[in-house]
């Protein structure tokens, strides 16, 4: 299966501290002709691989700025291009749910798109509309898009991203999301450009931050769908599940980006900050981007790490050293370990397997039966 | 069948009295809390028990005490309440208003008497009215703390108010630490043979007796135990163990004799199964080496048989090696 | 969804206007109890007829004729005991829930009392009540940990219930809807055909724009949203509800408390955590 991360519109209402497309302050918008190209060579990469799909992921600036007409147009455009392969695309949509409508989610439900992915920020004035981050007129948007999938009965899913602020009271945080919705996840907060209001937070902050709310997590773990403590589990634990893609490893060729005027790149935020150019794809058919050479030095990155930085590592099996794209932003180099791989470790060591009485031993790609259960014993764990 | 005492108040000042320590020790004004006793039937009901015995101090001077009967019967216990018969005219109306017409099987009063000839008239008096009331429903008990006692009052009254014809004896155990009147081991043996005396009245009046724990088998003869099998219907039993007793306080201990030691909340068990266990095994614990109340209990073979529990463990009670 | 329940006061008029509807009805004594069961389920159904009294539960005349009549007595108190005993057996034969306000101190006895022999009850909170919530909170203990049976206390057992769900939709619980007022599921119609969504709107004369005829539109009312988006407004506003881990199920109608004491969210966390008590996952 293919990702594609599609950008029609980098245009946003609205202005989120930590959003780097906004920054770019680019107000293009895909073309309807960009558009059939585009369909087009997904129609021909699908004719000549039976055996792929694609999941097309609408992504922005805010999607639903492109307006009930355009995403109409996509559906005539697909119907015309993908005649016999469209079945095999799978629409999936981020939004930030401000401008969402019924005619919206009407078009949504033809494209076939059965859940929506979402952000939020409990924290006043980090997202807002406007230049002082209104988050009062932010929210009350946001839950009136709430009330709307709910009505329509879609799924949606949060990310809220851990900054500085959220620090204090990680509890909080958590119950203010889960009062909300069932499925949310915790991202790090990263900055590839300048943190002009302090929002960074140190490796250890974020581990202590996951940290608070895990146990609390864990009881409630039936009723809420919480990354990445539910990845981290289901793998340890349940020996089974997925992990996200900066920590599968699995990136190499199955990842592209489509910015608004048909420039690729490998994903979001390597499109986003200009990393990467697989070229334009009205000049390159779609097999050709997804097997550029330079995807070849990602795939060798994980043969690299796990022989020279990250040899040895008991948690490699749970990061595979990180998004290189976090590697190429510190070293100008991708074949390196993501800094992020230090919270990861951190968390593990200090709460989850403390908490769960586990300790990991993930050096390789087939390690997951290697997991050792231990006993405690004074608080030290003494693994049989 | 364990009990709970609705208050620690009391009417009378009995010298044998084996709840005095324990009321001496106690708030008199406690009384047990609504929530308590459903918390209490919570807990018999989850044991599977069917049977409570309420007593005090006097259990009547509780102001729920006929609520609290009314309520334990509705759900299906059999109350069996253990009074001195005296109490006010009110308390006594409302009691015959609600209580006189429900099923002896359901209801049951034990009635403590103490001998005329050591009571107050007035007090004796109450406890007639007590008996008119509820003769259908009521036995009588007896508490034996002298050699010298008397039953044959007791058998008059049974007889002149139609009671059931029934007499629980009683016997006064020393209460460890404390310096209530009982009756001494060398007292057991004439304490039998003036038992045994009342025998052809009990037996004339169809009257039958039933011994309290703390007896000991070998006081009586072979010949007596005869008769006693006949004066106790087949129930003749000479055992010690933890009767166990709910204060209104919520607390829990073995038997009044042994109040005074590990003295527990209700709280810490979760079934009266476990607090019998707990009971049984400090009982077993507080004898210790020695098995009876006489040096012969420890090569008898009635006792290796637990045909007798060889007297009260009260006797035992070395009460320094204990927490009080 | 299902169509609206309607709760209305006794009026045949009302009642005859509809057909296979469910039928809550209002009255405040018990002289046409028998008359108004035949009355709604001629074309409709009744779900319940809820009798708001001021007097005692001693003080009601039950009467075995109502033992198809699925009632709901609000009184002041449990009264007499005496009394009440000699009416258990037949009240055990009834299809009764009783609802005590607990602005009243006695009734969360009164309540343990009815719970333990076996007769179905709840509690009323008035508005704007400042709680005992150690009381509320030993309330809860009984009817969790209780070592044996007994009969609902509502709103207990619907929040349990209803806690145990993972409908990810209606992810919280409104517990208003044992008291007939929840806009959900419940519409309201007074005696001049006026139409509202709670008790409350009724009591302010706050109406639905729209005819008794078409009360299924009610959720396309402004009032009807305006009730929706009052869920979100906890959140809208960074308003400490929003962070607490009861939240799911007191919804912020106990916001008012906060001032005074922060009782409420120890309850209802703890009210809501009981579904991992009870499944003893802790």
């Amino acid at each position: 299966m293919t990702t594609i991360i599609f950008k029609a519109i980098e245009k946003c209402i609205a202005n989120c501290v930590y959003c780097e497309v906004i920054k770019r302050k680019q107000n293009i918008v895909m073309s309807y002709e960009l558009l059939e190209i585009i369909f087009d060579r997904i129609n021909e990469f699908l004719e000549a691989n039976p055996q792929e799909n694609i999941d097309f992921t609408w992504h922005g600036g805010e999607i639903t700025m492109l307006g009930v007409d355009y995403f109409n147009k996509v559906l005539e455009i697909q119907e015309k291009c993908c005649k016999n392969t469209k079945i095999r695309i799978k629409h999936l949509a981020q939004s930030n749910l401000l401008k969402i409508s019924q005619e919206i989610i009407d078009v949504f439900n033809k494209l076939g798109i059965t859940s929506i992915g979402s952000s939020y920020d409990p924290i006043s004035n980090i997202r807002g509309l406007g230049k002082n981050r209104n988050s009062l007129k932010y929210n009350t948007l946001f839950f009136h898009g709430i009330e709307l999938l709910n009505k329509n009965k879609i799924p949606f899913g949060i990310i809220n991203v851990v900054h500085k602020k959220q620090l204090e009271n990680p509890l909080s945080i958590y119950y203010f999301l889960s009062n909300m919705v069932d499925n949310f996840a915790f991202n790090k907060v990263y900055f590839f450009s300048e943190d002009r209001y302090g929002l960074n937070v140190t490796q250890e902050e974020y581990a202590d931050f996951l940290g608070a709310i895990f146990p609390i997590w864990l009881k409630q773990r039936d009723r809420y769908h919480v990354r990445p403590f539910e990845s981290f589990y289901d793998i340890i634990i349940k020996n089974k599940g997925d992990l996200v893609c900066e920590n599968a490893g699995l990136c190499a060729y199955r990842w592209l980006y489509i910015g608004p005027e048909g420039n690729t790149s490998h994903c979001g935020r390597s499109g986003d900050n200009e990393m990467l150019s697989y070229g334009n794809i009205k000049k390159r058919k779609l097999n050709d981007i997804l097997h550029d050479t330079q995807r070849s030095q990602i795939e060798k990155r994980q043969d690299v790490l796990i022989s020279t930085e990250c040899k040895g590592c008991r948690f490699w099996g749970l990061c595979h050293g990180g998004c290189m794209i976090d590697a190429y932003d510190i070293h100008h180099d991708f074949i390196h370990k993501s800094p992020n791989c230090e919270w990861l470790k951190i968390f593990i060591e200090k709460y989850f397997e403390p908490i769960l009485n586990v300790k990991l031993d993930l050096t390789s790609d087939k390690e997951y039966t290697n997991l050792m259960r231990c006993t405690t014993n004074k608080n030290k764990i003494i693994c049989e | 069948m364990a009990n709970v005492l609705l208050t620690e108040k009391c009417v009378r000042s009995c010298p044998y009295c084996f709840a005095k320590e324990y009321m001496t020790n106690s708030s008199v004004e406690e009384i047990l809390k609504w929530e308590d006793l459903i918390y209490i039937a919570d807990l018999f009901e989850s044991s599977n028990e069917k049977h409570i015995s309420l007593l005090g101090g006097e259990p009547s001077l509780h102001p729920n005490f006929t609520e609290f009967i009314l309520y334990l019967l509705k759900r299906n216990f059999h109350v069996n309440v253990f009074t001195s018969g005296i109490m006010s005219e009110k308390i006594l109306l409302k009691a015959k208003e609600n209580l006189r017409t429900i099923d002896p099987e359901q209801l049951s009063f034990v009635c403590n008497i103490n001998n005329p000839k050591d009571s107050l008239k007035n007090e004796f008096q109450k406890v007639k009215k007590f008996l008119k009331v509820f003769n259908k429903q009521t036995s009588t008990s007896f508490n034996i703390y002298k050699s010298d006692f008397d039953l044959n009052f007791l058998i008059d009254i049974i007889k002149e108010y139609q009671l059931k014809p029934h007499i629980r004896l009683g016997l006064a155990h020393p209460i460890p630490g404390a310096n209530n009147f009982f009756l001494k081991i060398n007292e057991f043996k004439v304490f039998a043979k003036r038992l045994m005396s009342f025998f052809n009245n009990l037996e004339n009046n169809e009257i039958s007796i039933g011994l309290d724990c703390g007896f000991v088998m070998c006081i009586f003869s072979d010949t007596q135990l005869g008769k006693l099998f006949k004066l106790t219907n087949n129930r003749l039993g000479f055992s010690c163990g933890p009767a166990i007793d709910f204060g209104p306080d919520m607390s829990v201990w073995s038997c009044f004799p042994l109040s005074n030691i590990h003295k527990k909340s209700i709280y810490d068990f979760n079934s009266l199964k476990e607090i019998y266990d707990f009971y049984f095994n400090m009982n077993k614990e507080i004898r210790g080496d020695k098995i009876g109340i006489l040096k012969k209990c420890s090569s008898c073979s009635f006792n290796k048989r637990n045909l007798c529990a060889g007297g009260c463990t009260a006797h035992l009670v070395d009460i320094k090696n204990f927490i009080v | 969804m299902d169509k609206y329940i309607i709760v209305s006061p006794y009026s045949t008029t009302v009642i005859d206007k509809f057909r296979e509807r469910q039928f809550v009805i209002l009255v405040n004594d018990f002289d046409n109890i028998n008359e108004i069961l035949e009355c709604v389920n001629r074309n409709n159904f009744l779900v319940s007829i809820q009798v708001n009294l001021n007097s005692s539960l001693s003080s009601i005349d039950f009467n075995e004729k109502w033992d198809n009549v699925p009632l709901r007595i609000v009184v002041s108190d449990l009264g007499d005991y005496l009394t009440f005993h000699k009416k258990i057996d037949l009240i055990r034969k009834l299809n009764i829930l009783f609802y005590f306000p607990i602005n009243k101190i006695d009734n969360f006895l009164n309540i343990q009392i009815l719970s333990s022999l076996g007769i179905n009850c709840g509690f009323i909170i008035s508005d704007g009540q400042l709680l005992d919530w150690g009381k509320l909170s030993e309330l809860l203990y009984y009817y969790m940990y209780s070592k044996s049976k007994h009969s609902i206390i509502e709103p207990f057992d619907y929040i349990i219930q209803n806690n145990n769900k993972n409908d990810i939709f209606n992810n919280f619980v409104d517990y208003n809807n044992v008291y007939f007022n929840d806009p959900d599921y419940y519409i309201h119609i007074d005696s001049e055909q006026n139409i509202s969504l709670s008790f409350e709107n009724s009591k302010r004369n706050i109406f639905l724009d729209i005819g008794i005829d078409n009360i299924d539109s009610a959720k396309e009312t402004k009032q009807y949203k305006n009730i929706i988006e009052d869920r979100h407004k906890h959140f809208i506003i960074n308003h400490p509800c929003s962070y607490c881990p009861g939240w799911r199920i007191c919804l912020g109608k106990f916001s008012y408390c906060l001032r005074s004491s922060n009782g409420c969210i120890e309850f209802f966390t703890e009210l809501f955590n009981s579904k991992y008590i009870l499944n003893n996952i802790l």
